[in-house]
């Protein structure tokens, strides 16, 4: 099993989690972030003054799918989270040893 | 023995215990006191039944607490005490208490005589009330007749209002504002202070005095409600659980045969019956002193000679304000009850401001104002708001409760806590907007449809309807609005310039915005702690700081021909003659004016012809309103002005003064006419008075001093005098604090000129009841004073003679 985790733009929400419901994805965990990548903050002029942030809000997405829908799920995010520009985010995959359902405990892939 | 949770054979809780088993599943009645009463009597009977006989004589079992007073909840502790004369307590307790043990219940014992049940009642506030609601089980029943005679006689010297009140207080304290997961037992109009009501009356009954107040129906209805809710959460939860948590709420409304909103609304308008009976019960309760204001805006309206009638928001604003905390009288109540409807005045509009900016003080004058059917009769568009619930898990607090704290939020922005907000808010021209966007806000909630439309409506129509003509429109605006930028920063690409675009244009302009981006930010810091972190904070700027890149520039310059031309037809003038007048005044002239009074400052310097200075009323004569006064700017002219408009009972609320490169005064007031009952002066005469001020003809300073004379503070005597030193300030600046009063700007600019200094431009303000005034003054060889050592003693001495002056 995979964990899939996406740090996308915090406006790609809905549509990533639409189609990753479109896909099949059943569950997902969601939290805010402040980050930066090679963006390195993101800088504004306000009324002749530079502004810059440092840490860019973003929204971070944690998705645990079956290894042989890993690649689908990881398509379908970078595909609904893409804009184009620069911060569009990042997606990291890591291997989950063991996926528990607490109700009924149930184990590996019927837990997800 | 049985294990634990099982209970044994015989076991004389078993009828209880399937009782209470089958109450989870539905309750008996309305679920309130009919559930309590079955289960009391359920535990009664099997409490007696194990009561051990050869102990009758000497033993009472009895239940105290709420078991006592027949309330028991479904999961509540089980509250006994062994009452005895000298009984065999090993016995007593094998016999009473282990079954209850055994069948796995919580239980609050105790065993005590008389004279240790009077130790300990003297001793905590929570054994006396437990022992108001003592309740003979079975055994000897005068040991019981002897405890209620002792606790009579002890509570004859000892009143229990007071402390029952301080106890009432506490629970304020945790919960300044109402909350929808309200603990239903020890919370803010909860169980506890229906049960200080009945212990009052039980005092009263044992003491043999009359009842301090009649149980009404209101009481009752209230109480009965909340206990059916206490049982629904213990029968959801299946525990002694008591806060009304999103996530028991469908499971009781279940349990209630009801749905979720139809309880919820039980539980809050139940929980703000049992608040607004305490606050009238037990008026020294005065917990709304904690919080007072901080207003930047128009001046407190000062203090009325005695005989004046009071209108209801003045009589509510007054009660709030007392020092001593919000009171209010039984007189006051029934004056403002008799006033029914009424067409609203400038006084109404100034004193719901005044109510607004102060806090939760205001907040508890509006709802006595409530209570007395003042506002459904005179804000009918906010009514349903009150008490109205909000299931929606992030929302803490029920709908008019987040309106005043997003009104307290707004405050604090503009206060200054965070100089980020207080920047933004000091550019929004009428700081009434922030407040009465924010009051408003969430006036279409409780209603059905889109909050944001039906709210709109109803503010717009409300701020017509009362008189805030001008604001009407930019408040349904914000209201209308109000959750375009949340939105926006969260679902929509804020890169993507025409989602700004499309954004600044319904913000309409920078105050547009400025005023929505501050109700957002005080909107979501007053939904709850989940709404309002440094993530979302950083998203609303950024969104902010594009969408005032895309407003500022191009309209700026668009606006100022605009806005020439305006002037130059309010003024009857060339439109040259508008733009060498507005070149001529120092920067930010254009953007502090509105049209109408920069055409004035054109029109009346132009007609000076030869005179020193003359008077112009824009609007609003009859009681407040702006005037502008146009004078040859010499040392006096502020001091003059200042003295002449309280001879003639005008307040300054705040003043805006500029001086032309041509040496031609150009100053701006909000006035407030003191007296209304008196008519006003005509401008002919204030002008006559000015000229004669100004010819050194008229003392004013000593006639100001009279006038103002009955109004001198004996309030707290606050008093700041500084100047911060900067070299590159073209002049000294003087910032004075104090309380406010009539006169109190003629007295500090007359102790100016006597410091010997020539005042070039001030910012009058009011914060409150403090007055916070700032002046740019020169010396009198016309040069700023920068070196400290000659500052530091001139402060010093401005000091000690405006003391000596205002105190």
């Amino acid at each position: 099993m995979k964990l899939v985790t996406a740090f996308i733009k915090p406006f790609k929400l809905d549509d990533v989690k639409d189609a990753l419901k479109a896909a099949g994805v059943s569950g997902m965990t969601v939290c805010d972030v402040n980050g930066f990548g090679r963006q390195s903050g993101q800088t504004e002029v306000y009324r002749g003054a530079e502004y810059t942030v440092d840490f860019v809000p973003k929204v971070r997405l944690d998705v645990v799918v079956d290894d042989t829908e890993a690649d689908a799920v990881i398509t379908t995010i970078e595909e609904a989270a893409r804009t184009g520009d620069i911060g569009d985010g990042k997606i990291i995959v890591t291997t989950a040893d063991q996926v528990v359902r607490i109700r009924t405990g149930e184990r590996g892939r019927d837990a997800i | 023995m049985p294990a634990k949770g099982a209970v044994a054979a015989g076991n004389p809780l078993t009828a209880f215990l399937e009782l209470r088993r089958s109450l989870r599943r539905a309750p008996l009645g309305d679920g309130g006191r009919d559930t309590c009463r079955a289960l009391s009597d359920a535990l009664d009977e099997a409490i007696a039944a194990s009561f051990p006989e050869g102990l009758a004589s000497e033993l009472a079992v009895v239940a105290v607490g709420g078991y006592g007073r027949r309330e028991q909840s479904l999961f509540s502790d089980v509250d006994v005490m062994l009452l005895h004369s000298g009984a065999d307590l090993a016995t007593a307790t094998r016999a009473l208490l282990y079954p209850l043990w055994d069948a796995n219940l919580k239980v609050g014992h105790s065993a005590r005589t008389v004279a240790e049940c009077i130790v300990a009642a003297k001793e905590s506030l929570e054994t006396l009330t437990s022992l108001l609601s003592t309740r003979l089980i079975a055994g000897n029943g005068n040991l019981v007749g002897d405890l209620e005679a002792a606790l009579a006689g002890m509570l004859q010297g000892r009143p229990l209002t007071s402390r029952l009140a301080a106890a009432e207080r506490e629970r304020r304290a945790v919960h300044n504002y109402p909350i929808m997961a309200a603990d239903l037992k020890n919370g803010r109009g909860g169980l506890r202070t229906f049960q200080s009501f009945w212990w009052e009356r039980r005092r009263a009954g044992l003491v043999g005095l009359p009842l301090p107040h009649q149980s009404t129906r209101e009481e009752e209805s209230a109480h009965r409600a909340l206990l059916g809710v206490r049982n629904a959460l213990h029968a959801t939860a299946g525990k002694a659980l008591d806060e009304y948590v999103p996530d028991l709420r469908d499971g009781a409304a279940k349990w209630l045969s009801s749905d979720p909103w139809d309880v919820s609304e039980r539980v809050t308008k139940s929980l703000r019956t049992g608040d607004q009976l305490a606050t009238e019960r037990w008026p020294d309760l005065n917990i709304e002193r904690a919080t007072g204001s901080r207003w930047r805006g128009r001046r407190r309206r000062s203090p009325r000679p005695h005989g004046s009638p009071e209108r209801p928001l003045a009589r509510a604003r007054a009660a709030a304000e007392r020092p001593e905390g919000l009171v209010m009288g039984r007189a006051e109540q029934a004056a403002i009850a008799a006033w029914g409807s009424h067409d609203w005045t400038g006084d109404d509009r100034h004193d719901l401001i005044g109510l607004l900016a102060l806090g939760s003080r205001g907040r508890a004058a509006m709802g006595w104002l409530h209570r007395l059917g003042w506002v459904d009769a005179n804000l009918p568009e906010i009514a349903h708001t009150i008490a109205a619930p909000q299931l929606a898990p992030f929302h803490e607090h029920p709908v008019d409760t987040h309106l005043w704290r997003t009104v307290d939020e707004m405050r604090g922005l503009v206060s200054g806590g965070d100089p980020w907000y207080a920047a933004i808010a000091q550019e929004v021209a009428n700081p009434d907007l922030l407040l009465l966007g924010a009051f408003l806000h969430d006036a279409g909630k409780a209603l059905g449809g889109d909050h944001s439309t039906v709210g709109a409506q109803l503010a717009g129509s409300l701020c017509r309807r009362i008189g805030f003509t001008e604001l009407a429109e930019p408040v349904a605006a914000l209201v209308q609005n109000h959750l375009l930028l949340a939105d926006t920063a969260t679902k929509r690409d804020t890169s993507d310039r025409r989602v700004l675009a499309e954004v600044a244009d319904r913000c309409h302009d920078l105050p547009g915005l400025q005023a929505l981006y501050l109700l957002t930010v005080a909107d979501a810091k007053a939904t709850g702690r989940t709404m309002w972190t440094d993530w979302k904070a950083t998203l609303l700027k950024n969104l902010y700081v594009r969408l005032v890149g895309v407003i500022e520039p191009e309209p700026r310059r668009v606006a100022r021909s605009q806005r020439l031309q305006s002037i130059a037809r309010f003024a009857a003038a060339a439109e040259d003659r508008a733009a060498a007048h507005v070149d001529a005044m120092p920067p930010g002239y254009l953007e502090g004016h509105s049209d109408d009074e920069i055409a004035a400052h054109l029109r009346l310097a132009a007609g000076l012809d030869g005179r020193e200075s003359a008077v112009h009323i824009l609007d609003g004569a009859d009681a407040a309103g702006r005037m502008v006064v146009v004078g040859i700017d010499r040392p006096g002219l502020l001091g003059a002005i200042a003295g002449v408009l309280t001879i003639h009972n005008l307040e300054i609320l705040d003043a805006r003064l500029q001086a032309r490169a041509d040496g031609v005064a150009c100053d701006t007031f909000h006035i407030r006419h003191t007296l209304p009952d008196v008519p006003m002066s005509p401008v002919a005469t204030i002008e006559a008075d000015l000229s004669a001020a100004l010819q050194g003809t008229l003392d004013v300073a000593s006639l100001a001093a009279e006038k103002a004379a009955p109004y001198r503070s004996r309030g707290r005597r606050h008093l700041v005098v500084r100047a911060p030193t900067d070299p590159t300030l073209r002049y000294t600046a003087i910032e004075i604090r104090c309380d406010d009063r009539p006169g109190v700007l003629s007295d500090i600019v007359q102790e100016l000129y006597a410091a010997g200094l020539d005042i070039r431009a001030a910012r009058i303000d009011t914060r409150g009841d403090e007055a916070r005034d700032l002046f740019y003054v020169l010396d009198r060889t016309g040069e700023p004073i920068r070196d400290v050592n000659e500052l530091a003693p001139l402060i010093a001495g401005l000091r000690s003679s405006l003391r000596r002056r205002l105190y």
